[in-house]
């Protein structure tokens, strides 16, 4: 069953286009991950989904709901959580204040005291718990970037938007996020669509890859035709990956 | 006096003051330009150098274009001055305490001006009536002065705009006004450049009281209402927008002592202020369209 | 229970005490009330209005316009809060398109704009003459009824700030971007926060105007009171549980001592105040070090971050 259906996804700024006819679809309870070199255009799409940005031409189809027509806090109670690319916590607000915000308005949208039990629960999940009190300010990099994870989940999203969250990683960190994206699926039964580089952890996880390049999709497919296709090969990976 | 000649009278005075207020919005663009900082206290500088010099004229007699030639090093001075004890310390805070005290600060020095002005000089208006012989264009009446101040703005227009497209300094203020941070990795050194415009602001709003003081008149009070003004005619015309200041500048002369003609002096205030919030709710960019670098 | 000491302390103030004395601390009820609803915007959810006193000055004529109409004084009160309600909730919409620096320039200049059409509408307002009310001395009447508002305020504000509206001002505040991302739906609260705070205000400036029996344009419009209450706001500590309290005490007693030594230039050297605060400690006194060592002292722990959260403050 399809979960999120883009179809003929434009975006344009001024003359840019930075996003050109974009069509794919992510079915119910799907790891999917986009890749692309940078500048490709993923950021924007999630930009395009999430409702950061208005589409300039195509349709975004979620759970049968037009995402473009579409307010923000629309989009997050219709189900579509999202983490930033670069962290950005509320810093004056404790970590679990930060989880809390999304708790209480994102698609659970429970009263305060049963949020602030399924936030501290949020927190566990991504192994944040310790730090609950902490201002968001003091946290290391590598920490805000599991409270995005922790923030985005407390919505209750049925489909997850993770953009670049193993950048700056070292193998250990990485095989570790990989094991909490899978959770994330399995446990909590979260779609998702993924934005990464670091193509370990793509081949790891990662049930169907979706390969953007200038704009427009090149490759569509699971994970070992999409990297041996000479599309992909030429425009991203730069020599056939073999694992 | 026949209709055309109110009608032309009024357009002139309106061609007048938006010359002015194009000179003040001259000095705002600058330092708001540079520095994006929100000077509340523009205004009451204009007022003070129109106190100043209406004080000096009587003091003195001197032929007032002196007085703003003289007043014009003083207040550069006092642009550095300002933006060095001012403005530079709070630029390296956390953003919701630049805000606050950026606040503070300018209301604060706004309130000092504007109470020492009516401490020294009272509640009254001040105008310096220097009237040199007229001159009759046909049925309208050309005082010489106001030739004189027009014949002055439109030079000091050319002379920014030379400064601003062929000097140095002036590309790198250019620099700063479009892209703050490919200016800085250009290697601007935006610390002096910002005196430098704070200075000029200052100085430009200098001039722009005197005149304003020989056209018309200036009270204490009249500070804030008048950074309104100089606000309105920059998002008007487009920050970093020469042209558009100009032009902004006529457009609200005009329309003020077109209102004042039509519905009467006591709207006539009210007109920046409805203009300044229907543009920034309309068209923020401003007329000419120029794009606001904002965070 | 320190509150209701103070309460009660207040409340037989009026008893004891000499009548400057009860006028002193009635008036700083009012600029209370008018600081703390202008902080639950700026400090709380981030938006400046420096313009706040607008509300002040619109319920302070809408009362009077009632009064002269001959409404029952109840429904005058009511009249000044609700016509300051109407207004905050009119001015949302062209307000909120902006943001930062600029809100707070527009919401400033919006005091010019109510000045002069209050000078204008002459029909309405009675132009630069103002509204006279028909004399009565109320001093103990107002003086219980602001510290009624003022503690009702206090209450308000604490309480929002306990439930999921606090938390979405806060995000707000944060971030907005980010917290429509998670959900929080920004207009609305928005508007609940300008509109709770321009009801209180507009109540404060009905009051006023019972004590005072006239008011003009520049009484409640002028720029050189409309910002002493914003300035005590901040000078106390924007967005903190105690900030706009110290600051309302601190700078009005400060004020009743200038009164007395200087007969000029109160205006600078309040201006001058600010500067130096603006310079030295924007964050107000409640986020300065010592006052922190001072309450970590009382709650008998270690000294926090000092900000302002849900469910229990700084």
């Amino acid at each position: 069953m399809t979960l999120l259906d883009c179809r003929g996804v434009t975006k344009r700024f001024g003359g840019l286009v930075a996003v050109r006819d974009v069509s794919f679809a992510v079915g119910l309870g799907e790891i999917v991950a986009l890749i692309g070199p940078n500048g490709a255009g993923k950021t924007t799409l999630f930009n395009c989904i999430s409702g950061v940005y208005r589409l300039t031409a195509g349709t975004l189809r979620f759970d049968g709901r037009d995402l473009a027509a579409l307010r923000r806090d629309r989009i997050c109670r219709a189900g579509v959580g999202r983490t930033f690319q670069i962290p950005r916590p509320f810093l004056d607000l404790s970590a679990l204040e930060n989880v809390l915000l999304g708790a209480v308005f994102g698609k659970g949208g429970a009263s305060l005291p049963h949020a602030r039990a399924a936030a501290q629960e949020d927190l566990a999940f991504v192994g944040l718990d310790a730090k609950a009190e902490a201002p968001a300010r003091s946290l290391t990099f590598q920490e805000r970037r599991a409270l995005e994870v922790a923030r985005a989940l407390a919505t209750r999203p049925k489909l997850l938007l993770l953009d670049e969250v193993m950048a700056g990683l070292n193998p250990t960190e990485v095989a570790g996020l990989v094991r909490l994206v899978r959770r994330i699926r399995d446990e909590r039964g979260v779609t998702v669509l993924w934005v990464e580089h670091v193509m370990r952890a793509v081949m790891d996880l990662a049930e169907r890859i979706v390969v953007l390049h200038q704009g427009s999709v090149v490759a569509d497919g699971p994970p070992p035709a999409v990297v041996r296709d000479p599309a992909v090969v030429e425009a991203y990976l730069g020599e056939k990956y073999v694992f | 006096m026949t209709a055309l000649g109110t009608f032309a009278q009024v357009v002139l005075n309106g061609l007048l003051l938006g010359g002015i207020y194009a000179l003040v919005a001259f000095g705002l663009s600058l330092i708001y330009g540079v520095s994006r900082v929100l000077n509340l206290t523009h205004g009451t500088f204009l007022m003070l150098a129109g106190i100043l010099a209406s004080g000096l004229y009587a003091w003195t007699g001197w032929n007032p274009f002196f007085i703003a030639a003289a007043l014009v090093p003083a207040f550069f001075v006092l642009g550095g001055l300002f933006w060095g004890l001012f403005v530079r310390p709070n630029l390296t805070r956390p953003p919701l305490e630049v805000v606050i005290g950026s606040v503070l600060i300018t209301v604060g020095l706004m309130m000092v001006i504007e109470d020492v002005s009516l401490f020294f000089a009272g509640p009254s208006l001040h105008s310096i009536p220097y009237r040199p012989p007229e001159v009759r264009l046909g049925p309208v009446a050309v005082g010489t002065a106001r030739t004189w101040i027009l014949a002055c703005i439109l030079v000091l227009t050319v002379a920014l705009q030379l400064f601003l497209r062929r000097s140095y300094v002036g590309k790198g203020i250019r620099a700063i006004t479009e892209d703050y941070a490919g200016a800085l990795l250009s290697g601007v050194d935006v610390a002096r450049l910002n005196v430098v415009c704070f200075g000029l602001g200052l100085a430009l709003v200098a001039v722009a009281g005197v005149f304003y003081d020989m056209v018309f008149a200036i009270g204490p009070y009249m500070g804030f209402p008048l950074t309104v003004t100089a606000f309105t005619v920059i998002i008007l015309g487009g920050i970093g927008s020469l042209v558009g200041s100009l032009l902004g500048g006529i457009i609200l002369g005009l329309a003020e002592t077109g209102t004042a003609y039509v519905l009467g002096a006591k709207w006539a205030p009210a007109i920046s202020v409805v203009t300044l919030l229907l543009i920034l709710v309309v068209r923020p960019q401003g007329l000419l369209g120029y794009r606001l670098t904002h965070e | 229970m320190g509150a209701g000491a103070a309460l009660a302390a207040l409340a037989i103030l009026p008893t004891l005490s000499s009548t400057y004395l009860a006028t002193v601390v009635y008036q700083l009820f009012l600029f209370f009330i008018v600081a703390q609803s202008f902080d639950l915007v700026a400090g709380y959810m981030g938006y400046v209005n420096l313009g706040h006193y607008v509300f002040f000055g619109v319920g302070a004529y809408a009362f009077c316009i009632a009064l002269v109409g001959n409404a029952p004084l109840v429904l005058a009160f009511a009249g000044a809060g609700l016509a300051a309600l109407a207004c905050a909730l009119l001015l949302s919409y062209p307000l909120f398109r902006l943001r930062g620096d600029y809100f707070a320039f527009a919401t400033l200049a919006l005091l010019i704009l109510f000045q002069i059409l209050a000078t204008n509408l002459e029909g309405l307002t009675g132009g630069s003459n103002g509204i006279s009310l028909p004399p009565g001395y109320h001093l103990y009447a107002a003086y219980y009824l602001a510290l009624a508002v003022a503690a009702a305020c206090l209450v308000v504000v604490r309480g929002l700030m306990r439930l999921r509206i606090g938390l979405a001002f806060l995000g707000i505040r944060e971030d907005e971007q980010a917290a429509e991302i998670f959900g929080v739906p920004l207009l609305a609260h928005k508007v609940l926060g300008l509109g709770v705070s321009g009801a209180f205000a507009g109540v404060a400036g009905g009051i006023q105007a019972w004590t005072l029996s006239y008011i003009d344009p520049p009484t409640v419009f002028g720029m050189d009171v409309a910002l002493v209450p914003i300035a005590m706001a901040l000078f106390g500590g924007s967005g903190t549980a105690a900030g706009p309290l110290v600051g309302v005490v601190a700078l009005g007693l400060l004020e009743q001592g200038l009164w007395s030594r200087l007969r000029y230039l109160h205006v600078a050297v309040y201006g001058a105040i600010l500067i130096l605060v603006g310079l030295l400690m924007p964050g107000g006194i409640a986020r300065s070090g010592p006052w922190r060592r001072l309450a970590a002292l009382r709650a008998g722990a270690p000294a926090g971050s000092g900000r302002a959260a849900t469910g229990g403050g700084a």
